[in-house]
């Protein structure tokens, strides 16, 4: 079908390229007391960020719904590649000659696309067992390859927002629990007060809803061994990792790391007040005091350089593009599109939320950038391919809304 | 297609429902940072000089077993020096360099041992002393980034064992695999006690967060940040017996050697004594390369714990063990006798007998207690290399006793795969038989596993895996045992022991035993002396002994390096341990002895030869 000029989505480029743009003076200000070159680079990604989101803008959806799978699949391979041959300072990165990239990043893409064509297929009707377990496979495999890379922040983004597509494609709320429940007793086993606390929450759940006795008690025993085997695989992570565990559960733990960059973080946030110091005026900033202040810590320098104020109209730009999304997922009559739409946006809020909650001390030290502005290429164009698929479809199904 | 029939608008809403509540908790945290606590963080970044100040821990102490320190903490300065702010500031490193006489390259290596780290003040030099102190100080506004720290040293009320008591020193960057929970330039055991039990005794760093002037001094705690105050280490009871030890390194004196007394039934090591050693202080505070480089390469090797990490043949004292193996294994039994005329021809070549003119008939009993030779020539031949190691190895040989002390040399205790490895397959003759069955050739312990060899046999065939730390106490006072004391069978049958244990004590009770000259009417001692040929020059004296026979309190092994004699040198030693631990006085023996010289002046008598 032809897509006329008036149904073309723009409002999401224009957010986009306002965030980005933003996010480019932004890098520039933190850059400049490190590397100068951070820049060039950082504008580089942000062309090649732009050229991939018209393309993804293009594509057809259903060329994007027939090679979902088989782009699922190679992202896949990609990333038990990664973890063979893997270099950069963490293992994470793919060389190919002069580009490198992370596969993790494009795992994000790769399995909202999969997942939502999982759930737009009317076959695999979700009250099925055998369906749900697919689901969690499909959800589960990347997670599990980034998780042991390791790189726990990315990782996390996924089951994520392979759930909220999946809740949003009419996934039982049962089962959303059933999802769920291991993550949060993973999550809780680290201490065994809040261990108890969820696992009796749990079985209220399980008393209440009636769930046939069989499936519950395959599900009680699995949440029991994950909840079991949790501290043991804590005690696998690598060093740093479970110093970022405990340094978020108690920052204080890890003075000389992550313990004094959240306290830097935190100086240079509160000291920017109303209005902020100014542009490239923020001691913090140009001091060079913030270990990542041009990647996972940059929500400092805006916090810095333009203060309260200027904190509240960025997350004032990103709330009003992830509203768009979602009225565009409400809009859009094709239910492929309407689960993409869905999963980009659970990815932007999730590292949104994310990030600006770790380095204002009320989140884990996860790793996580913050998107559109965080210095980084493969997170640039994936973020922007995502949002120029989103954009495309919105275009293309709108007018039958 | 019908997204109504679907998909559930109310579940889209959630989703913004959700997300726009994150972001209202962003912007109130936002908020309480910037508008409400805005004053705090303001003032912190103009300064902006918060530094992170490591507050080094105590370290434990060690006692010996009555309580009586041997390892104490003493005040002393170090200084402590900010990467970033030399870095920025090269003119200010070269008037610190010619301050402290560091060269560049190794003030840069201190200054950056810690990855990644800038504004954590390091360590730079230890143990500063007074003159440096003052110019250092009289110059201080002139160099901003350093600071000064009071730590502790090691101190030593008493100068014993030093390298047992082991030494410490700053952690080097290739010890991370070792410490994964340290930074290099933390201060961590290197030898001895200090590096074994390293983890009991160097506690936990606590931190502080300072804000500081321009010249790096602080001006007070980060408000709004709770330090984390350090936690001293717990401190080590020994074993050791204090007055013994010293006793036993008197003994030694200027001798080469190393002398080793255990507690039978509880593997307590009550003296580790290794001669020639080093003034316990020299690792406290500062020492210079030179310093370091010249007790390294000291010919006499002080640095070495000749009682774990020293190794020896045993000569003679190898025989009661080398009897049992002949007992156990059923070669022989208590009525195999051999007649020595002081030597045997083996092939070509006659292989002596110490005593010269022959021991006549021989029965174990006085092949122990008058050392014959010949006896265990034969005895080995008849065992063969296999029974003989299958044998010897149960009572420990050849293997690593499990000391809690780090670098224990296992010693060597050959096989038949050892011989046929080194010598060549049939290359090996009977007359490697006879060396190693008379403890020279191959066979090397340490004076350690002898300790433990007597244990065995004072036990009637079991022991306990020796150790040094008796009990761990934590900064609390409540106190634990640390698991170090394994029991462990030879399996050897008792009543075939005593018969051992009975020739060892005609050693001394035997007119003609080797160590007669020593007998105490107060006291029954088994022993049994050695001496040890090797090719550095004069043989070795040993002696291995314990005592009382009917109820072991003591178990002792001397190993005097060239001291010619283990009947002269090495058991005198013993029996003089022996009874300051039973609390026999010398001047009793003494007195008897006289006695003895005396009536035998009078009869005419000369005493027996000497091994």
């Amino acid at each position: 079908m032809k897509v006329g000029r008036r149904d073309i989505e723009w409002m999401i480029p224009l957010l986009t390229l306002l965030l980005v743009a933003f996010g480019a003076i932004i890098v520039y200000s933190a850059a400049r007391s490190m590397d100068p070159t951070l820049f060039a680079r950082q504008m580089v990604y942000i062309v090649a960020g732009i050229v991939l989101f018209v393309v993804a803008a293009l594509i057809p959806d259903r060329l994007t719904f027939a090679f979902a799978y088989i782009f699922y699949t190679i992202v896949l391979l990609l990333l038990l590649l990664v973890l063979f041959v893997g270099s950069g300072p963490t293992g994470r990165w793919l060389v190919f000659g002069p580009y490198h990239m992370q596969p993790s990043e494009l795992a994000k893409l790769a399995t909202i696309l999969a997942v939502a064509r999982f759930m737009a297929d009317r076959r695999n009707d979700i009250h099925e067992l055998k369906n749900l377990l697919s689901l969690a496979i499909l959800a589960g495999l990347p997670f599990i390859l980034i998780a042991v890379e390791p790189d726990l922040g990315t990782s996390v983004v996924i089951p994520f927002a392979a759930g909220m597509v999946a809740f949003w494609g009419g996934l039982p709320l049962i089962a959303m629990v059933l999802v769920i429940s291991p993550l949060a007793v993973m999550i809780a086993s680290i201490n065994p007060y809040s261990l108890v606390a969820v696992i009796g929450l749990l079985i209220l759940f399980a008393y209440f809803s009636g769930i046939k006795l069989t499936l519950g008690l395959i599900w009680g025993t699995s949440v029991g061994v994950i909840g079991a085997l949790t501290p043991k695989l804590v005690s696998y992570l690598k060093p740093y990792q479970r110093k970022r565990l405990t340094a978020f559960l108690n920052p204080e733990a890890d003075p000389l790391g992550a313990g004094y960059q959240l306290i830097q973080s935190k100086v240079a946030i509160g000291s920017g007040r109303f209005w902020g110091k100014g542009f490239l005026q923020g001691s913090q900033t140009q001091g060079g005091f913030l270990p990542e202040q041009h990647t996972d810590f940059i929500f400092s320098v805006i916090g810095e350089e333009f203060g309260f104020f200027g904190a509240m109209v960025l997350l004032f730009v990103f709330w009003l593009l992830i509203a768009r999304l979602l009225w565009l997922a409400r809009k859009v009559s094709n239910p492929f599109s309407s689960l993409v739409i869905v999963g980009v946006v659970s990815i932007l809020a999730f590292q949104l939320v994310v990030n600006v909650g770790m380095t204002t001390g009320i989140m884990p030290v996860t790793g996580l950038p913050l998107p559109l502005i965080s210095f980084g290429g493969s997170s640039m164009v994936t973020m922007m391919i995502m949002l120029g698929f989103a954009t495309g479809m919105a275009s293309r199904y709108r007018q039958h809304g | 297609m019908n997204l109504v029939r679907r998909f559930d608008p109310s579940r889209l809403l959630a989703l913004g429902v959700l997300f726009t509540a994150l972001m209202f908790v962003l912007a109130i945290r936002l908020a309480r940072l910037q508008l409400v606590q805005s004053d705090i963080y303001l003032r912190q970044s103009q300064t902006n000089r918060v530094r992170v100040i490591e507050k080094p821990p105590l370290r434990g102490l060690m006692y010996d077993r009555n309580n009586d320190l041997l390892v104490d903490n003493f005040p002393s300065y170090t200084l402590l020096a900010i990467p970033e702010m030399f870095d920025r500031n090269p003119a200010v490193r070269d008037s610190l360099l010619k301050l402290i006489g560091l060269d560049e390259e190794e003030f840069d290596r201190r200054l950056h041992k810690i990855p990644g780290n800038r504004y954590t003040a390091v360590r730079i030099l230890r143990d500063l002393d007074f003159p440096m102190l003052a110019s250092i100080e009289e110059r201080r506004a002139h160099l901003p980034g350093i600071m000064f720290r009071v730590e502790t040293k090691r101190a030593y009320p008493v100068s014993i064992a030093p390298q047992t008591l082991g030494h410490i020193g700053e952690m080097k960057e290739d010890q991370q695999d070792r410490y994964p929970d340290l930074q290099p330039g933390d201060i961590v055991g290197l030898s001895g006690l200090e590096e074994r039990w390293n983890g009991e005794l160097i506690g936990r760093t606590g931190y502080e967060y300072v804000e500081v002037d321009a010249l790096g001094r602080s001006i007070g705690p980060l408000e709004g940040v709770d330090p984390i105050p350090a936690e001293p280490g717990s401190d080590l009871i020994l074993t050791l017996d204090l007055d013994l030890q010293n006793y036993a390194e008197e003994l030694l004196g200027d001798q080469s050697g190393a002398v080793v007394c255990l507690q039978p039934k509880t593997g307590e090591v009550l003296v580790i004594a290794s001669k020639p050693d080093y003034p316990p202080e020299t690792f406290a505070g500062l020492l210079t390369p030179d310093e370091w480089r010249q007790l390294q390469d000291d010919p006499n090797t002080p640095l070495l714990n000749r009682a774990v990490q020293g190794v020896y043949p045993p000569g003679s004292i190898f025989k009661p063990a080398v009897l049992v193996a002949g007992f156990a294994s059923e070669t022989i039994d208590e009525n195999f006798k051999i007649t020595c005329v002081g030597g045997y021809q083996l092939g070509k070549r006659w292989f002596r007998c110490w005593n010269r003119g022959g021991h006549g008939d021989v029965d174990h009993r006085k092949s122990i207690s008058e050392s014959c030779d010949v006896f265990y020539y034969l005895l080995g031949l008849r065992l063969g290399m296999d029974k003989f190691h299958d044998q010897i190895q149960r009572f420990g040989f050849g293997r690593r006793t499990g000391i809690d002390l780090p670098h224990e040399n296992e010693g060597l205790l050959p096989s038949r795969r050892y011989m046929d490895r080194k010598y060549g397959q049939g290359r090996w003759t009977s007359g490697h038989l006879f060396n190693v069955a008379i403890g020279q050739g191959d066979v090397l312990i340490t004076p350690l596993q002898a300790a433990v060899y007597v244990s065995v046999l004072a036990n009637r065939g079991w022991w306990i895996t020796p150790h040094l730390v008796k009990k761990i106490r934590r900064p609390d006072g409540s106190e634990q045992i640390p698991p170090n004391a394994e029991r462990h069978e030879t399996g050897f049958n008792p009543d075939m022991l005593q018969e051992v244990r009975e020739d060892m004590l005609q050693v001394v009770e035997s007119p003609r035993g080797t160590a007669h000259w020593l007998k105490d009417p107060r006291v029954h001692v088994a022993g049994k002396t050695g001496t040890a040929q090797n090719p550095q020059g004069p043989d070795h004296a040993l002696f291995i002994a314990f005592a009382p026979f009917e109820d072991p309190e003591i178990a002792v092994a001397v190993i005097i390096e060239h001291g010619r004699h283990g009947a002269t040198a090495a058991a005198p030693i013993a029996f003089k341990l022996i009874r300051r631990h039973l609390g026999l006085d010398e001047e009793t023996w003494l007195r008897y002895r006289w006695k003895i010289l005396q009536r035998q002046r009078q009869a005419g008598l000369q005493e027996g030869p000497i091994e």
